[in-house]
């Protein structure tokens, strides 16, 4: 295999490859430095590449599967990691000055699961700062050198999309794992709610923040998962023991029979929704009719005050978690973040519990829909990957980019983005399969049995 | 529409003093203003969720989420 094919070489296949050693982690990830070396100057994807590190992992996962030990399902496979997770030894920035210089003391728990199922640490991607927004600069998506990535992920799904390396993570607080998945062709899914730990991730917006994977097929994915989700962490209050089971295994359960929810109001009837990607989304639907599945139109309850209900919840959690340093150092934030966090200073807090309680609501309304439903399949993002511009801003986009995953998010199930076309400039389109909490084995099939009948999946960014 | 009450008047930049005030929070000279009109527009948009009814609703604790059994059914 040459460099481009290692680049590309799936979660899955490198894992399978190393445990039968007919492939060695050191040469993988020594390929991949050689690729980022090459590539990611103009791509800049990472913010940290810990060459070094990665090497001597690899080096020692090598000799304990010559020594017959083997830890786990990504033994010797290179990941990285969203400068906003911890990870011991190496710098958390958040992609902020804020935290210049800072390097974490320990793994935070999703990568010390990581690292106990054989993972190696590459390094840390770029993240919109303190994962506060959709851009992601000064990452670029490797589809189009002049369109963003999304974000606030964009680092780990442009180094994914790049063929940099075969796994990554992301944090996902209003679609921030699915948006940026979606812009850059790759796969990414925010698991439930409490699936995996937050404890070492910086956080955003308490009841609102997820970590997942983010990979170039589903059943990488499922593999990621499964090595992430680490039940109950009395550090992180929202986990859960709730079982993940073998998400592999969920691959090859058939699709048949399973009863699809569409809701049209809100997701496909948004006025900002491109033709294109309601085409792409359209012809999703066929393919899923086509497997068998049983389309329903539904209807989400209080869908419509996602916005408001985002609003009141994500300004102050997030201004309280920064409130200190707001004070502190306020010079050192980027002007947008920093106008964001003073105006959530500035809200009621009978707001805030309100927004709470409406939350509730809607979250029991979206549990009665999801009775007699398995999943529900929308857009993820309603446009391609919007252009570079000199003074582009989170606020004057994210409305429309994140319109399509913000309702998961409140109230916590799961949603995996797959790609599903490509709009006629030749960027990725998305759609989203959404289920009921803790049922991410049922998400992972559905994707699986799309994404195997549809072939988007293996397409490559034109990216030498 | 906004949403919002056609009798109460618009944010103004007095008024972010006063809440600034309140939150012990010194904001930047020039900035006040440009906080105004995004409070205004974060106003409109809140309004409207006041006007759901959840008086019946509790917040769950720290987190609204409740924990699942895992079937999806509270």
């Amino acid at each position: 295999m040459d460099g481009a094919d290692l680049g590309y070489l799936s979660l899955t296949d490198a894992a399978r490859l190393i445990r039968r050693r007919e492939l060695s982690p050191v040469e993988l990830v020594e390929s991949l430095l050689e690729r980022i070396a090459a590539i990611d100057g103009r791509v800049k994807a990472f913010l940290t590449v810990d060459a070094e590190g990665a090497l001597a992992q690899a080096r020692a996962a090598e000799q304990e599967l010559g020594s017959g030990s083997d830890l786990g399902p990504v033994h010797g496979v290179p990941v990285a990691i969203k400068d906003i997770i911890d990870v011991a030894g190496l710098p958390t920035t958040a992609g902020s000055r804020v935290l210049a210089g800072h390097v974490a003391r320990e793994d935070a728990a999703l990568v010390a699961a990581l690292r106990g199922a054989g993972a190696v640490i590459l390094g840390k991607t770029n993240t919109h700062e303190f994962a506060y927004g959709v851009i992601t600069p000064p990452t670029r998506n490797p589809w189009n050198l002049g369109r963003i990535p999304g974000g606030s992920s964009g680092g780990s799904a442009a180094a994914l999309a790049a063929g940099l390396v075969p796994g990554a993570v992301g944090t996902d607080t209003a679609g921030s794992i699915r948006l940026p998945a979606a812009l850059c062709g790759i796969v990414g899914l925010k698991p439930t709610y409490g699936r995996v730990s937050r404890h070492g991730v910086i956080p955003l917006s308490w009841s609102l923040d997820h970590a997942g994977p983010m990979t170039r097929s589903v059943a990488d994915a499922a593999l990621m998962l499964g090595a992430m989700a680490g039940g109950s962490d009395p550090r992180d209050p929202a986990t859960s023991d709730a079982p993940v089971g073998d998400l592999m295994a969920s691959l090859s359960r058939s699709p048949r029979g399973l009863r699809v929810g569409v809701p049209r109001r809100y997701f496909y009837d948004f006025e900002g929704l491109d033709r294109a990607v309601g085409d792409a989304a359209e012809a999703a639907l066929q393919v899923l009719g086509d497997l068998g599945m049983d389309l329903r139109e539904v209807e989400m309850p209080l869908v419509e005050h996602t916005f408001a209900l985002g609003r009141a919840v994500q300004r102050p959690e997030a201004s309280a978690y920064h409130r200190a340093r707001l004070r502190a150092v306020p010079e050192l934030y980027g002007d947008e973040i920093r106008g964001d966090l003073e105006l959530g200073e500035l809200f009621l807090a009978t707001d805030y519990i309100h927004a709470q309680r409406v939350r509730a609501e809607m979250r029991a309304g979206w549990l009665e829909a999801m009775r007699d439903l398995d999943i529900l399949v929308v857009p993820t993002v309603p446009c391609g990957a919007p252009e570079v511009r000199e003074g582009i801003t989170s606020g004057a986009i994210k409305v429309r980019l994140l319109h399509n995953t913000y309702p998961f998010n409140l109230v916590g199930f799961p949603g995996l983005s797959l790609p599903c076309g490509l709009t006629a400039e030749g960027l990725p389109i998305g759609m989203q399969i959404v289920g009921r909490p803790y049922d991410e084995a049922t998400v992972l099939c559905a994707g699986h049995a799309y994404e195997q009948a549809a072939g988007w999946h293996p397409r490559r960014p034109p990216l030498s | 529409m906004d949403g919002k009450s056609q009798t109460q008047p618009a944010v103004i930049a007095d008024d972010v003093r006063a809440l600034a005030r309140v939150a012990g929070l010194a904001l930047r000279p020039g900035r006040v203003e440009a906080l105004a009109a995004a409070l205004e527009a974060d106003l409109g948009i809140v309004e409207r969720l006041r006007a759901v009814d959840a008086a019946e609703v509790h917040p769950l604790g720290v987190s609204p989420v409740a924990r699942e059994a895992g079937d999806g059914r509270r």
